[in-house]
Parts: C-alpha cells; sequence; structure tokens
C-alpha cells in the first residue's frame, strides 16, 4: 500500500482557551473523493483552514504528498498541490470571469519580472496559451459563455462555479472544496456537482466539506 | 484603428516643440510630465496593488538628491576621522544613482508592509516620507539643508553621430520627459498585463483566494513597491536636472497630494487615468492663471472641479468615458440591427 496523498495526525486548534478541534485524524488516498461532516461549529472550515496555512494549529501533523504542511504559508501549501475554496462565496467580484481564472492559473504560468519588463515575446506567446486555457476551463465548469461578465456580476450559483475553476485552474493534486453547495438549490448543486465531480475524475481528488 | 489613434497622439506630443515657441508653456508642460511619470509610478501602487502610499514624493524627493549629489559630488564625515568622498560625476550616473536608491527604498517599504496594510501602510508611508525630508532638512554637510542643492548640472546625452548634446533648452527637455514618459507607461503597461500585474490586482482584490491559488502576495507587492518607487524616482532626477536645485521642500506633502489627485481623478487602476488626470490637475493652475482669475479664485475653480469629478465620477474620468462609450456603441448596434 502506498502513502496517503494527505495525512492528518491528531490535529488541534485552540482559539484561546476554545478548543475549535480537538483531536483530528484523518487520511485522503489517491483518486478517493472524501467527505468532512459535521453540524455547524463541529470545527470543519477550522480544518481546512488548519490544513492550508490559514490557521495554525496548536498541535498535530499534516503531511501532504510526503511534505511537512505545519508552519507553511498558504501559497507554498498551493504550490505543493493543494488548494482549497472558501465557505464564503470567495471571487474576485471586480474582474472578468475570464480574468479570474487567468489569476487562477498563476502557478502554471512561468513569466520572471525582468521578461515582463523587457517585453520578450516569450511573455506575449505563454499569455495567449493561458487564455486558451482559461477558456478552457471556464466552459468546463459551463461559464464558457460569461467569460467577460464581472465576478460580482455573476449569480451566485455562478459564482460558485467559476470558484471551482479558478482553484481548478491552480492544477491541484488535491481540491478541498469547503461547502461547494452551501445556499444553493436542486438545480445549482447538481451543476455545482457536475463540474466539481468531473474536475474529480479528471484532473484531481477532491475533498468537501459540508453540514449534515 | 486603436494603433493609429496612438501613433497620431504621440505623433502630436512630440512635434509640439515644433510648431509652438512659447517658452512658458513648454516649461509647464515639462514640469506636468515630470508629474506624470510620478502619478504613472503612483498608479501602479495605488491602483493596482491597491496600497495607498501617501509617502509618495519621498522616492521622488531622494531621486532627486541622489541624482544631484551624485553628479555634483559630495564629502560626509562618517565618523570624525573617516570621510566618504564621492567626486562629480556624469549626469546619467546620477540618474542611474536615483532610479537604484529610490528602489531600494521601495523595497525596504514594500517589506515593512507585509506586516503593515491598510490605514497603517498608510501611516507608515507618511512618516518615512517625513522622516526622510527633515534628513534632507538637518543633515547639511550631505544635502546642504535649507540652503539647498544649486548649480546642479543639466543632462548629457552623447548621441552617434550628433556629438554630445547638454539639455540646456526647453524642447530638449520636453522630448526628454516625454521619453521617459513614454518608457514608464510601457513598463507599467507590460507589467499590469502580465502574470504579475494580475497578481497584483488579486491582492488588491482578494487576499486570501489569491494566496489560495498559490500567489506570493508579498513577493508582488514588493515587486509593484520596487518599481513605483524606482520610476518615482527617476522622475525626481529629472526634475533635479530640470529645475537645477533641490531643497528639502521637494518632499513637501502637498506633492504627494497632487500625484493622488491625479491617480484618483483619472481613474486609479486604469492605464490612461494617471495621464489624463495628470494633464488636467497639472495644467489647469496655469490655464486658470492665462485668464487672468485672482489667485485665490484659480484654487477654488481647482478644488470644486475636484470635488465635482470625485463626487460625480468616482472611479475616475477614463473609466467614466470607456462606460460611456461603450453604451454608446452598444446602444449603436441594436439600432443598426432595428433599421
Amino acid at each position: 500500500m502506498t502513502a496517503a496523498l494527505l495525512a492528518v495526525s491528531k490535529l488541534a486548534v485552540r482559539f484561546g482557551g476554545l478548543a475549535a478541534i480537538e483531536d483530528l485524524s484523518f487520511e485522503v488516498n489517491a483518486g478517493e473523493v472524501l467527505a468532512l461532516i459535521g453540524p455547524n461549529g463541529a470545527g470543519k472550515t477550522s480544518a481546512f483552514n488548519a490544513i492550508t496555512g490559514y490557521l495554525a494549529s496548536s498541535r498535530g501533523e499534516i503531511v501532504f504528498a510526503g511534505a511537512r504542511l505545519n508552519g507553511l504559508k498558504p501559497h507554498r501549501i498551493a504550490e505543493l498541490g493543494l488548494v482549497r475554496t472558501f465557505q464564503k462565496t470567495s471571487v474576485f467580484g471586480g474582474r472578468s470571469a475570464l480574468d479570474n481564472v487567468l489569476i487562477g492559473l498563476h502557478l502554471r504560468s512561468t513569466q520572471q519580472p525582468l521578461a515582463i519588463l523587457l517585453g520578450l515575446p516569450s511573455v506575449a506567446r505563454e499569455e495567449k496559451k493561458l487564455v486558451a486555457e482559461a477558456r478552457e476551463i471556464l466552459s468546463f465548469v459551463g461559464l464558457g459563455t460569461r467569460a467577460d461578465e464581472l465576478g460580482n456580476a455573476l449569480a451566485y450559483g455562478e459564482q460558485r462555479l467559476l470558484e471551482i475553476a479558478v482553484a481548478l485552474a491552480a492544477r491541484p493534486k488535491l481540491l478541498l472544496l469547503d461547502e461547494p453547495v452551501s445556499g444553493m438549490n436542486a438545480v445549482e448543486r447538481r451543476a455545482s456537482w457536475r463540474g466539481s465531480h468531473g474536475s474529480a475524475c479528471s484532473a484531481s481528488r477532491c475533498c468537501s466539506s459540508s453540514t449534515t | 484603428m486603436k494603433k493609429s489613434l496612438t501613433a497620431l497622439w504621440l505623433a502630436f506630443l512630440f512635434s509640439l516643440p515644433l510648431w509652438m515657441n512659447n517658452q512658458y508653456v513648454l516649461h509647464v508642460l515639462v514640469v506636468t510630465g515630470i508629474f506624470i511619470v510620478a502619478a504613472i509610478s503612483l498608479n501602479l501602487l495605488l491602483g493596482y496593488a491597491g496600497q495607498l502610499s501617501l509617502g509618495h514624493v519621498a522616492f521622488f524627493g531622494i531621486g532627486a538628491y541622489a541624482s544631484a549629489l551624485t553628479s555634483l559630488g559630495f564629502s560626509v564625515h562618517l565618523t570624525p576621522e573617516t570621510v566618504l568622498a564621492i567626486a562629480p560625476k556624469p549626469v546619467w550616473c546620477g540618474m542611474l544613482a536615483a532610479v537604484i536608491a529610490s528602489g531600494a527604498c521601495g523595497w525596504f517599504l514594500g517589506r515593512l508592509s507585509f506586516k503593515v496594510r491598510g490605514a497603517y501602510f498608510v501611516i507608515v508611508s507618511i512618516s518615512f516620507a517625513e522622516v526622510v525630508r527633515l534628513i534632507a532638512l538637518n543633515w547639511v554637510e550631505l544635502t546642504q539643508g535649507p540652503m539647498a542643492l544649486n548649480n546642479i548640472p543639466p543632462l548629457t546625452l552623447w548621441l552617434p553621430g550628433l556629438g554630445e548634446h547638454v539639455f540646456w533648452k526647453k524642447p530638449a527637455n520636453y522630448w526628454l520627459v516625454l521619453c521617459i514618459a513614454v518608457v514608464s507607461y510601457v513598463i507599467v503597461r507590460r507589467l499590469v498585463r502580465s502574470r504579475a500585474g494580475r497578481a497584483m490586482v488579486a491582492l488588491r482584490e482578494n487576499e486570501p483566494l489569491a494566496s489560495s491559488v498559490g500567489i506570493d502576495v508579498t513577493r508582488y507587492l514588493v515587486l509593484a513597491a520596487v518599481v513605483s518607487a524606482a520610476m518615482a524616482g527617476a522622475a525626481g532626477a529629472l526634475y533635479a536636472h530640470y529645475i537645477r536645485i533641490v531643497d528639502p521642500d521637494v518632499f513637501l506633502f502637498i506633492y504627494t497630494v497632487t500625484m493622488v489627485i491625479m491617480v484618483i481623478t483619472g481613474g486609479k487602476g486604469t492605464l490612461a487615468g494617471p495621464v489624463v488626470g495628470g494633464l488636467i490637475f497639472g495644467l489647469m493652475p496655469e490655464t486658470l492663471r492665462a485668464f487672468a482669475i485672482p489667485p485665490e479664485l484659480q484654487w477654488i475653480v481647482y478644488g470644486v472641479l475636484m470635488v465635482l469629478v470625485v463626487f460625480f465620477l468616482p472611479r475616475g474620468i477614463v473609466p467614466a468615458v470607456q462606460q460611456w462609450w461603450q453604451r454608446r456603441q452598444g446602444s449603436a448596434v441594436p439600432a443598426k440591427a432595428a433599421s
């Protein structure tokens, strides 16, 4: 048996005297879809925050693909291939849907500041490639026709899809979806499921949390 | 269409000194141009990275002093025994020193803003500018303090075929400032239309989401601060070699305010914003003077116009015009389809 992709052992998160998470251990294997469930206030989001570096854990160990994540910054963790979405809808509201995904493609581009300032042709070539890729991702989640719409102008369900598109653009090995369908109706849920489940099968593994 | 319009606009600007002989107007345009360069640099930090630096004039002033001191030479007692002396260097060395010194200060301030954001960053940047001003005022051995550095040499440029050219005259300085302004504009344009610029905007729009997709927020904040500061430093150096006297008053808060007004009214976070805002609010005081309006009324008109712009076009002139243009185009197309 190979080692788990993500292994969380004896994780604890405390806010002063309040224990948000007492003792959490779980493993996610490659190719697996795992759901973290619990009532409101159970600490699902805190667990996600601690795993992805937004919260400091007070005890326990988090190992992802052989690397210890404790104490790493969120962007370093994303570089390792562990990408998360947020419980509250979180998009770049002032930018178009296409720009949102382009920002998500950050880790997939290689332009260096000096090359950008010199305006090397390699930068322009890569930009073209990135735009094509971003359009592909957008149509994959079903937002292909909404590419030029501002993030804020999208309907709620579409914003949640855009969130997933942004996270997918970062090419995660493991995707943590924090309540991906909260506040959605049945139709939107199905659409969102198509997006995230499709991605789980094609590109990455996902791990989602939801309230019971 | 758009390209030829840009070319036409540039040709107009470059040919201006050929058919306009009014030296005073040229002087006003040169000074305005220098401030537009500074506003373009501020726009990178304020408009794209979303950090309000109210001490931006510090970089401008540091650039002015660094360039002036390098080209004049100086000697300072570091301790009573050791003396640091620099012989006068060519002016282009001074310009380079200005860019490097300001860029280094930008790096320092950018690193600092890793810890402090928002209102705290504003306060840190104001304090930074004030401290630099006090140093310039009191370190008399280096900066001559309130006696000012004077007799700063104008820029000399060696051109192939033309030999050495000294920038004494107004038209030469006008072209120089115009070239630097175009270069600054192109640098910012390249930056914001790349991965780096997107990272800066992402940090402005939604910092947690930006770091969740792997953007090193600090790195891009520092990059924005360094490029912005270096550009402001270049503007400061231009100012020093054009006006040819630098005193601690270049660090006055009012200059920062002028730059912020140019950026905000023109439209922060747009490429053309600081240029449009800079042209309007840089040229207006002189235009009003030309109409022989009494000075107190000039500033009232200036203030009222600024309030009107901010009140009715809160996002700035350029975004408002763009929106109006798009709406016109949008309504024109269905009308055509109907007929």
